[in-house]
């Protein structure tokens, strides 16, 4: 199936929260936020702004009713800065005004003056000087510093990996109504609707029952929507509170830009150990994450960073640290594997470094090392089926690796101006929120009497087709085409108290509890089509709409079955809730089994490297991927293919910058670069790797949304291996993205 | 800008089109990348033509980007300015007298976005003599994307040979100065010299003391200085392949 929205896509029909209707008395709201990274707010001047005509008000953290806090997990961040300001581009204050050009003008016109304060931009400083978000966190198992003693070979070394922005086409924002008795309607950009309503009432000091978020679509979010949606949709709410008239506020793409946090940075320090036998001994790292001046999700990275320190493979002696850097950076958030990738691109540098130093190809030692049946992760959970060889012995045959290293070998051998550089990139990646209590979902599924199905969930359509998945759950079990079921707008009045759609686990989540409530309608209609007919219940299923008996499809039709229900008064609503079974996770033992399962996967990568110019080219990524028993095979590859890009992206072209004053640099789309169709991959060529699927994931179909992404690491090696087949004194960095700058420097390297 | 009263050229169609008389070839301030780009005459000229002008911008902002703009825009990485400074062009001035005035272009950028045009006037024209068959022209471009992205570097230049003597050289490089640099004493150095791999390097160092490049988001001031020597030999490799590769050109 199709994803259902593509005909409004391709029309430009689909709607988004600009292209919503709003009241005639709408009033447009803009940001005003700090152009300094450290400081004491001395002086406010908002009275020319204020006389400016059309300027109907501007708030600051004076007009908050409730409490001045966003903060998620620690409480640590107001909505509207009072006396001091922690990085450029925080919210100092709120306009409203009757055009968006006028709020503009306004915001020129305010007057700040702000006492400097030392700015601290990376994570290296902040640990320096002990800034932290909180106490830093270890994972263990075994004992490392007594297995290094018994190691061949041990090595040290340093990496970092930068940002990365989300870029979502469609930028942060809302349009917030207000309703009777001091209700609120809000229409909002989020991955979190709960997020947002919870905030809200926090902030405007009202219950959270007067508060209505309603999610229709995202142009995107990356997991840029997962938290920092929020704000934007507070502050409107605010100003609704006062004024009792709709404001809308959508951020233009440089304050988008400027205001809102991106990947974490991470600087880092590992040391592996090795046998002769390339099995890896023992492994520690300590991770600095750069997580700017709040916690926002910081800290739930930072755990997942520690959850995918090994990758795919078996590592019997593991400490790994991550410390969460308080810097003046604006507040770093999820992002697409949420932590996973830095953990990940730490353990390949370490056997990369490995490999050069022992001069044997870095593949070799990723094979000898991958996880098998009922190996430990260094949380404790024991690993079953392991898909990490099959996938990559899979990828070995169906690409022909050997070939393909030969292949680039004799290249190099007969070429000088241009290299070929190729990688191996095994993943496994764990699926589930780390924090347990946030696995859970809902649906709400009404039958209409005419037949015809409306399905609400808590899960929010972002372009991942998370919609379409729900639509075929539904219209599989109850046995009718999809023009019969329509998915409703993600609303917290339907489904209430919902996780935010992240994690890679919103389809399997919400599917669940849509399995779940369609199983239990089908139940009562089976008993309704049982009378009809006076066939045993347990004869009786539904498929093509119309009734079967033993399998035979009979003249009874699922409308006809739905007007009898009426006439017997059946509940043809049903609510059903879904709690992932087993997962469990104990923070003060940092112990557990903290995943319903893992997904897997190799990719292969070749590059052509032009010594001349430093420049590079991907000519291939082959993958061979888990996805289980994919329910929609067209959607998934679609993930995969997107999430490889955005990971060959962070690797090579996306570079974040701030100066040393803590103003990003590269705050427009001219100096910050993502991968166009060009740049991604000349060719992808992704086949899905036979298993029995998972019985915890949706219909077996695993979750596909971040663990495609760190496929993109490859790119970083394959670039690697070119650059030292051109230039053998190279010394390796671990330091990305690997731009044509670096890789030029490195080329020419003495 | 809603609110500042525009007189916008690109309506101006007198300012539009590409002509060629006798050795000349003259192109108005308003023509557009494709136009130039889809002009067979000049695809004669240039066999490369589109393959250079495919690492300009994007086709959309191609078919509206016009020379007169990227001129004035004055960014010392403009890809059509390094173009033009390569082919030794002249660009003619008019006013709103009609006074017309014509200068090398290579004197046109003053400083950073600084450039000699007074406010009533504008850009009427480029002209640059077309090559002769002895002329041998290249483009080169590297930016952190290979497309619709700004040059780290950029550079262009044309060289004329007789037998293996060269008898004129234009060679302009973009994001190493504060103005689109034609390389002045690069260019006086090599005519009259016999095109070996020595000249090239004797060259190479004399580019490097005429530029100055600043570190910045596009990269770091070596890196400018070690692709503007790069692109240099690039232009050398890719003119004349058999004559001279990486191996002996880039190793010194």
């Amino acid at each position: 199936m199709k994803n259902i929205d593509s005909y409004t896509h391709l029309r430009g029909e689909s709607l988004f929260v600009d292209d919503m209707m709003i009241r005639q008395d709408a009033l447009f709201g803009l940001c005003f936020d700090s152009p300094k990274a450290h400081g004491k707010i001395t002086k406010v001047d908002y009275s020319k702004a204020a006389a400016l005509e059309g300027v109907e008000r501007i708030f600051t953290y004076k007009d908050i009713l409730g409490e001045n806090q966003i903060g998620g997990i620690i409480p640590d961040e107001p909505l509207w800065a009072e006396d001091e300001v922690h990085f450029w581009g925080q919210p100092i204050a709120f306009i409203v005004a009757t055009s968006e050009a006028i709020a503009k003008k306004a915001r020129a016109l305010i007057e700040i003056e702000i006492e400097e304060l030392h700015v601290i931009t990376t994570a290296k400083e902040a640990k320096e000087k002990g800034s932290f978000i909180n106490a830093p966190r270890s994972f263990n198992l075994g004992n490392t510093s007594d297995t290094f003693k018994n190691c061949d070979y041990v090595f040290e070394g340093e990496t970092f990996s930068n940002g990365q922005e989300h870029l979502y086409l469609e930028t942060q924002g809302c349009y917030v109504e207000p309703k009777e008795n001091g209700n609120i309607k809000i229409t909002s950009s989020t991955q979190g609707p709960t997020q947002v309503q919870k905030t809200a009432a926090k902030v405007l000091g009202i219950p959270m029952h007067r508060i209505e978020v309603d999610v229709i679509r995202l142009g995107g979010g990356f997991g840029g929507k997962e938290d920092q949606a929020t704000p934007w949709a507070v502050m409107a709410a605010v100003a609704v509170q006062h004024l009792n008239k709709p404001v809308k506020y959508m951020l233009n793409r440089h304050d988008d830009l400027r205001m809102t946090g991106k990947r974490h940075p991470y600087s880092s320090f590992f040391k592996i150990g090795l046998t002769k036998d390339l099995k890896i001994q023992g492994f520690e790292v300590e991770f600095l994450q750069n997580s700017g001046a709040a916690a926002d999700l910081s800290p739930a990275i930072a755990e997942r960073t520690l959850f995918h320190a090994t990758n795919s493979y078996f590592i019997p002696n593991v400490k790994t640290t991550v410390y969460s850097c308080k810097t003046n950076l604006p507040p770093n958030t999820a992002f697409r594997g949420f932590g996973g990738p830095q953990g990940m691109f730490v353990i390949e540098s370490a056997i990369a470094a490995a490999a050069d130093n022992m001069g044997i190809d870095k593949a070799t030692i990723q094979e000898a090392n991958l996880l098998v049946e009922n190996d430990e992760f260094s949380y404790g959970q024991i690993a079953t089926e392991v898909q990490a060889t099959k996938a990559w012995e899979t990828a070995k045959e169906k690409f022909n690796l050997e070939a393909l290293q030969k292949e680039v070998s004799d290249y190099n051998t007969q070429n000088y101006q241009t290299k070929k550089g190729i990688s191996v990139m095994p993943i496994a990646f764990g699926i589930s929120f780390t924090n347990t209590p946030m696995n859970h979902a809902r649906a709400l599924i009404h039958i209409y009497q005419d037949g015809s199905v409306g399905v609400s969930t808590g899960a929010v359509e972002m372009g991942q087709s998370v919609n379409t998945k729900m639509l075929q759950v539904a219209q599989d079990i109850l046995g009718i085409s999809a023009d019969l079921v329509k998915l409703e707008s993600t609303n917290t009045t339907r489904v209430a108290n919902t996780s935010p759609s992240a994690a890679s686990s919103t389809a399997d989540l919400n599917g669940k509890a849509v399995e779940m409530a369609c199983n239990n309608l089908i139940k009562r209609l089976q008993k309704v089509a049982s009378t009809l007919l006076s066939k045993n219940i347990e004869s009786i299923t539904f498929q093509e709409g119309a009734v079967f008996i033993d399998g035979y499809k009979t003249a009874l039709t699922w409308e006809a079955v739905i007007a009898q229900a009426m006439l017997e008064r059946v509940a043809l609503t049903e609510n059903a809730h879904y709690a992932t079974p087993i997962i469990h996770f104990d923070k003060t033992k940092e112990k557990g089994h903290p995943f319903a399962y893992h997904v897997y996967g190799t990719a292969i990568t070749t590059i052509t490297l032009d010594c001349l110019r430093g420049t590079y080219e991907i000519d291939a990524v082959d993958i061979v991927h888990d996805f289980g028993k994919s329910m929609n095979l067209g959607i998934d590859i679609g993930q995969v293919e997107g999430a490889l890009a955005q990971g060959i992206g962070w690797m090579t072209m996306e570079e974040i910058a701030y100066d040393t004053d803590g103003r990003l640099l590269s705050n427009a789309l001219s100096t910050y670069k993502v991968p166009d169709v060009f740049s991604a991959a000349k060719k992808v060529a992704v086949v899905p790797l036979e298993t029995e699927g998972n019985p915890m994931a949706i219909k077996k179909s695993k979750a596909v949304g971040e663990p495609p992404l760190m496929y993109g690491i490859g790119s970083y090696f394959a670039i690697q291996h070119a650059v030292k087949a051109f230039n053998k004194n190279h010394k390796l960095q671990f330091n990305a993205p690997f731009t044509p700058e670096k890789v030029l420097m490195s080329l020419y390297e003495k | 800008m809603a609110d500042v009263n525009m007189h916008l050229l690109s309506s101006n169609t007198a300012l539009n089109g590409i002509t060629f008389k006798e050795k000349t070839c003259t192109i108005g301030a308003n023509t557009t990348v494709t136009q130039i780009a889809e002009n067979r005459k000049l695809q004669t000229l240039f066999p490369k033509l589109n393959q250079f002008l495919k690492l300009v911008s994007s086709e959309q902002i191609r078919n509206m980007g016009t020379l007169g703009g990227n001129f004035v825009n004055a960014s010392p990485i403009g890809d059509m300015s390094i173009f033009f400074l390569g082919l030794n062009a002249s660009i003619t001035i008019i006013d709103t007298d009609k006074n017309e005035r014509t200068l090398a272009f290579s004197a046109f950028h003053l400083d950073y976005k600084k450039y000699d045009l007074a406010a009533n006037e504008i850009i009427k024209n480029i002209a640059f003599p077309i090559p002769s068959s002895n002329t041998f022209f290249n483009f080169e471009k590297v930016s952190k994307r290979t497309h619709l992205d700004i040059a780290s570097v950029n550079s262009a230049g044309r060289i004329a040979l007789q037998d293996s003597t060269i008898t004129d050289a234009h060679f302009a490089t973009g994001g190493v100065a504060a103005v689109p640099k034609y390389l002045a004493k690069t260019n006086a150095f090599l005519i009259g010299k016999e095109l070996t791999i020595a000249t090239i390097h004797a060259a190479e160092a004399i580019l490097q003391s005429e530029i100055s490049p600043i570190s910045d988001v596009r990269g770091t001031k070596a890196y400018k200085r070690l692709l503007a020597k790069q692109l240099f030999f690039a232009h050398f490799i890719s003119l004349f392949p058999t004559q001279f590769q990486l191996q002996n050109l880039g190793t010194s």
